[in-house]
């Protein structure tokens, strides 16, 4: 898996590329949102268009990423999923915990205007 | 269309093996006649059974191995089965983790993911070690009989 890492507006955009599976593609996403959560109050959207599949363990990785996120006083929200990986989400309850929305653009603005709402 | 036939295979206990069994679990279920959507819903349950073999029944020793097998049944159903040669766990007191005070696991997914995956869930246990068998109905019925060879 890839990721690269945007900001805008002070809200930081990671953007993933190839499947968030045990292994690599959890190390990687690890390691990205693990640098977010140390600037403290910092908000992340995770880009997930380009991600094929999540697994358990990838699901996992989100909720650890969300959870070091909310302790630092920040927040993590997942943009434009695929329908499977929004499925498996929504499937495993996690929408309670992290924001689901349609696009990085309507997560941008929910951020930005205090919401918090799961969109698709 | 795959005939009705098995496919048995053994494999190291390693997780970097792990996008190798999916894709040999979503090429079968092709020939199968599965649609891209379900490939991918065999293919992740595979994947999450495999894993649970790897890490939990062998608990990742190296000195132990998994067996697959994979079949299109007479009673047009596209099986796998995933069996470890360790202690196994029980399913039955696998925590829900969609319970409340579970949500913030970060771990405890995989069997609720397998079971929105795949039709049907059977665990097996053995003298030595535990077989999760998934099975997915077919899309159209067997076409013939015959050995996959």
């Amino acid at each position: 898996m890839r990721f690269r890492v945007d900001t805008r507006d002070d809200i930081q955009i990671i953007t993933l590329a190839g499947q968030v599976s045990i292994g690599e593609g959890v190390a990687d996403l690890r390691k990205a949102l693990t640098s977010a959560s140390r600037q403290p109050g910092r908000r992340v959207v995770v880009d997930m268009a380009d991600v094929p599949f999540v697994d358990s363990a990838g699901l996992g990785e989100l909720v650890a990423g969300s959870r070091r996120l909310a302790e630092s006083g920040g927040s993590l929200c997942v943009a434009a999923a695929r329908a499977k990986v929004a499925d498996l989400i929504r499937l495993t309850r996690l929408d309670d915990l992290i924001p689901v929305h349609a696009t990085v653009e309507e997560a941008l603005e929910n951020l930005r205007t205090g919401h918090s709402s799961t969109s698709t | 269309m795959f005939p009705i036939g098995k496919i048995e295979i053994e494999f190291p206990n390693h997780l970097g093996l792990l996008d190798f069994i999916q894709g040999l679990g979503e090429q079968l279920a092709r020939l199968a006649g599965f649609d891209d959507e379900q490939l991918l819903d065999i293919g992740l349950a595979l994947r999450e059974g495999a894993i649970n073999a790897i890490k939990h029944g062998n608990a990742m020793r190296e000195d132990l191995r998994v067996g697959l097998s994979i079949e299109v049944t007479a009673d047009a159903m596209f099986r796998m089965a995933v069996r470890d040669q360790g202690a196994g766990f029980d399913p039955e007191t696998t925590p829900d983790p969609t319970d409340p005070e579970n949500i913030w696991r970060t771990n405890g997914r995989g069997l609720l993911l397998i079971r929105s995956l795949v039709d049907e869930v059977e665990f097996v246990r053995h003298d030595a070690g535990m077989e999760l068998v998934l099975a997915k109905r077919l899309p159209q019925p067997p076409a013939a009989r015959g050995e996959v060879s």
